[in-house]
């Protein structure tokens, strides 16, 4: 990196008591950090500060006719637990967020580790072609998915065509499994990215000391490049996971008549149920859990990590 | 190359192969049913007709929709990559207090639900009597992609090596220099993957935008749109087929010019 | 250990992102500046009624106005309550108290509309067009609600046309309809036969209604809002019938494909839609313009002609003719059919039929 001329080290500060305090406020590893911080943190403070009021203010307030009741309650809360419905949902879109993170960081990981370790050029050209079906419309591949999974789609016109069935398979689609498949096409990218960028940085030395010391290959994969490549796992994962619980789209466009996620009762909540404040009380709820299962699984993957050392 | 006994690309190759497959599986349609000649997207395939490819380009509202998402999608993705980048230096380099607690509260726009978000956005805008625009898009977009680009850069610059920045800096290298020639092409591929991801997220987000979108539209609300129109339909096939294809042939020539560059130095 | 290779990938790197910042900023200072006039009103309605046609005479005064659409009705509610400043918007007769209660709808001056008295009398005497003595809402377009079925797959209901084939145990898993209350869920209080299908002030009728639900949860392929997904299923076959807007059959005819739009004995729905003033306009008169000119006559013919909707004036009917009224499934005499069908009316204790709606959908 000397490509610039060498510099004499920065002159002497000038003496004082500001210059002092500026001194030992540089040196405070915090105050540096939260300096880098301030832009991001100002942006969303301000932005957020008024979603998160009116959140929390509105879950406390009641619907009534034609406007709100502003005396601050739980009712909306205990609706919430009164009601089957919402908890049940709610777990259900755990269940299936869970289901598509798992799905989508399986299925992306061995790609990511190909694009990482044996393609050597035009990395970038892996990247795009990685990237690149997802800036077609998310409707237009949901009407896609609906082509191939569909009554006379690709696949039951493909296995009649074959003679495996004569009827159309009619169970493919408008279920949740194929909430699944969609939302596990749809996130792809936001899996296989990360996971590809904390591959990226394993330096290769490792690997080929692990080698070198006699492991095979499973185990170098389990003990150095798996340990390495977890903070894009995890990020990967989170970042499957947490957008698809709310997720209101595709149970509507693929979910059929049963398959309602919490985004939904969400929506019904501030559309047709003209209820804001319990949309907002099963918003906090589901926002609470979320954060609470994202917890258990950081806990989950360090105590993996210490296992695995 | 490395000395891997299954030659250079091996099972994983075949399993890479694979995976682009369905990853492509759905778009490879598009182009199909977008020469189909009929309405309905069904099997079987009536006829060939480039009707819909006329139709979608004289469709102006249609396309500057479209250029309202590349330029939305532009901007969010350089700015919300430049804050991440900022974040997760910070929050990787520095030891810093309640670190735990700032990630938690930058992370909360991925949590929160978009109408929430896009509804108390809204009201507050009009509030301060500020008129929606793009740059209103723009805003809201930012917010829910600064936490993507931080994770994909945290998991990039976790364990980098201190030693090199410090050493730029006592080479009397200014922290803006040793920032742009040390910490960013180290950066380098999480930087690419974040401006990739919030490009997508962006291009592709409807709820959000349809709250703080004025009289300016971008695709995905104008799409949702249209599909009242089942005529339509066809036609923004024609248009997802030509954004494939376009990205396509812009990749393909970029890395020409890459290659011409590379020939020469 | 850095090659001379590695030192010019990143220099081109750095290149490249220096160029990315630097079109995001040029792309950034477009955004600031304002692209349209704000001299014109701001019309937030229904997709696709951004067609010129539809507003002749103002176009040809004022040039266009500004123009935005909501993709559900409920959202444009929502964004509208939170503050959205629109100028004119077109809501429909069931969800008219929706839009009132946000307190933003003022009342319209009729005397400067040259139009009005062109509006059918039934359509002027719907309740929401007058509220406390004044003309809140101006009905522009209407069509019906009812059953597409293929006749050649469900032939035993050529002339016993019913909105029972929905219920149909034959059909189970090959029927589709609106992911919508007053489109489909008060069929369920219909068939149930309560006495009012839009009324669910009575927890007896609600259960009533959500007896039939259960089944008919059973019974769908899926719900759906838009009318592509439910006439792509009607056209491939995957349900041999579906609830859809009455311009769904002219399109699925005109595919050649052998559909019928069913007049069932029960009676189809008509809904309305119209027009009303945001309180606070600053463009009032150009707003009371750009209503008048959604009456003339050439709009509502071309409104007949390319949406295959029913429109509020008599006048409009006669130009079109004959030929063309029935190709599109419309009768010569509106007023007749208009008498025929049941009025969707805003539902009472709609929120009680939402989470009923949702509690059987989640299998409760």
């Amino acid at each position: 990196m000397a490509t610039t001329l060498p510099r004499t080290p920065s002159a002497e500060p000038p003496a004082g008591v500001l210059a002092r305090w500026r001194r030992t406020l540089w040196a405070s590893e915090s105050a540096r950090g939260y300096g880098l911080l301030s832009p991001t943190l100002a942006l969303l403070a301000v932005a957020m500060a008024a979603p998160i009021v009116v959140l929390v203010g509105l879950s406390l307030w009641t619907q009534v006719d034609g406007g709100y009741d502003k005396t601050l309650t739980l009712a909306n809360y205990e609706t919430f637990f009164d009601k089957r419905i919402y908890p049940l949902i709610l777990w259900r879109s755990l269940n299936i967020s869970a289901a598509v993170a798992l799905v989508t960081v399986l299925l992306a990981y061995p790609a990511a580790y190909f694009i990482a370790f044996k393609v050597t050029r035009n990395k970038m050209i892996w990247l795009i072609l990685i990237t690149l079906p997802f800036w077609t419309s998310y409707l237009l591949r949901v009407f896609s998915w609906k082509i191939i999974l569909g009554y006379n789609g690709v696949i039951n016109s493909g296995l009649i065509w074959l003679g495996v069935i004569t009827e159309p398979l009619d169970f493919l689609v408008y279920n949740v499994s194929a909430v699944v498949v969609t939302l596990a096409h749809a996130w792809a990218a936001f899996a296989i990215l990360p996971i590809y960028v904390s591959l990226e940085k394993i330096d290769r030395s490792l690997i080929e000391a692990a080698h070198d010391l006699g492991e095979g290959p499973v185990m170098t994969f389990l003990r150095v490049t798996l340990p390495l490549s977890l903070p894009g796992v995890i990020a990967a994962t989170l970042l499957v996971f947490i957008p698809t619980v709310g997720d209101y789209v595709t149970p509507k466009l693929v979910g059929g008549n049963t398959g309602i996620m919490i985004g939904n009762l969400i929506q019904s909540a501030f559309g047709r149920g003209d209820n804001w404040p319990l949309g907002a009380a099963i918003s906090v709820v589901s926002m609470l859990t979320i954060t609470l299962a994202v917890c258990v699984f950081l806990f989950g993957v360090s105590r993996l990590k210490a296992l695995l050392r | 190359m490395s000395a891997h006994p299954t030659g250079r690309f091996g099972g994983l190759g075949v399993y890479a192969v694979a995976y682009l497959t369905f990853i492509y599986l759905p778009v490879v349609l598009l182009p199909m049913f977008s020469v189909n000649d009929a309405v309905y997207v069904a099997f079987p395939l009536k006829g060939f007709t480039l009707q819909w490819y006329r139709e979608a380009l004289a469709h102006e509202a249609m396309l500057s929709a479209l250029w309202n998402s590349i330029k939305v999608g532009l901007i969010v993705s350089v700015i919300a990559t430049s804050l991440g980048m900022l974040a997760a230096k910070a929050l990787t380099r520095y030891r810093i207090a309640g670190a735990r607690a700032v990630i938690g509260f930058l992370s909360i726009p991925l949590v929160i639900p978009l109408i929430i978000l896009g509804i108390s956005l809204l009201v507050v805008l009009s509030q301060m009597g500020i008129d929606l625009s793009l740059a209103t898009i723009v805003l809201g977009h930012v917010v829910i992609t600064v936490p993507i680009a931080m994770f994909v850069l945290m998991s990039r610059l976790e364990g980098f090596d201190k030693s090199i920045e410090e050493a730029a800096l006592d080479l009397g290298e200014t922290p803006w220099m040793t920032f742009w020639r040390v910490t960013v092409p180290v950066a380098l591929p999480g930087i690419v993957a974040s401006l990739l991801l919030t490009f997508t997220l962006s291009f592709d987000e409807f709820l959000l935008a349809f709250f703080l979108a004025g009289d300016q539209l971008t695709l995905p609300i104008y799409i949702w749109g249209q599909l009242r129109f089942p005529a339509k339909l066809p036609s923004v096939l024609a248009l997802g087929s030509m954004i494939i294809v376009g990205t396509f042939v812009l990749v393909i020539v970029a890395e020409r010019i890459r290659r011409g560059g590379e020939r020469r130095t | 250990m850095k090659t001379k290779h590695h030192h010019a990938v990143e220099r081109r790197a750095r290149a490249g992102l220096s160029a990315l910042c630097g079109v995001a900023v040029l792309a950034l200072g477009t955004l600031a500046a304002p692209v349209q006039a704000q001299d014109q009103p701001l019309l937030f309605s229904w997709p696709g009624y951004d067609a010129k046609e539809l507003y002749p005479d103002y176009v040809a005064r004022h040039g266009m106005f500004r123009f935005t659409a909501w993709g559900d009705e409920e959202e444009g509610v929502a964004k509208l309550k939170s503050g959205f400043n629109a100028d004119v918007i077109m809501p429909c007769s069931y969800k008219l108290p929706k839009w009132r209660a946000t307190g933003r709808i003022a009342p319209i001056d009729t005397s400067r509309l040259k139009n009005w008295p062109k509006v059918m009398a039934s359509l002027k005497q719907m309740d929401g067009v007058m509220v406390d003595g004044k003309v809140m809402w101006v009905p522009i377009d209407w069509g019906n609600t009812s059953v597409v079925y293929r006749t050649d797959l469900a032939p035993e209901y050529v002339g016993k046309e019913s909105w029972e084939i929905l219920w149909d145990p034959k059909y189970k898993g090959r029927v589709a309809a609106f992911d919508s209350l007053v489109d489909a869920v008060v069929v369920a209080g219909l068939l149930a036969g309560n006495p009012d299908m839009f009324d669910y002030s009575d927890p007896a009728h609600l259960e009533a209604a959500r007896v039939k639900m259960r089944e008919l949860v059973n019974q769908v392929k899926f719900f759906s809002n838009d009318p592509t997904t439910l006439e792509q299923a009607i056209a491939s076959g995957e349900v041999v019938a579906a609830t859809v807007w009455n311009e769904s059959v002219v399109r699925l005819k005109k595919q050649g494909l052998k559909v019928a739009y069913m007049n069932p004995k029960e009676g189809m729905m008509t809904w309305v839609c119209g027009l009303s003033i945001i309180a606070g306009s600053e463009h009032m008169d150009k707003a009371h313009e750009l209503i008048d000119a959604m009456l003339a006559t050439p709009s509502r013919v071309w409104e007949i002609e390319n949406f295959g909707y029913g429109v509020s004036t008599q006048e409009a009917f006669e130009a079109v003719g004959d030929e063309k009224l029935q190709a599109l499934g419309l009768s010569k005499n509106p007023e007749q059919a208009l008498a025929a069908g049941i009025f969707q009316k805003p539902i009472v204790n709609e929120k009680g039929l939402q989470e009923m709606f949702d509690e059987v959908k989640a299998g409760l």
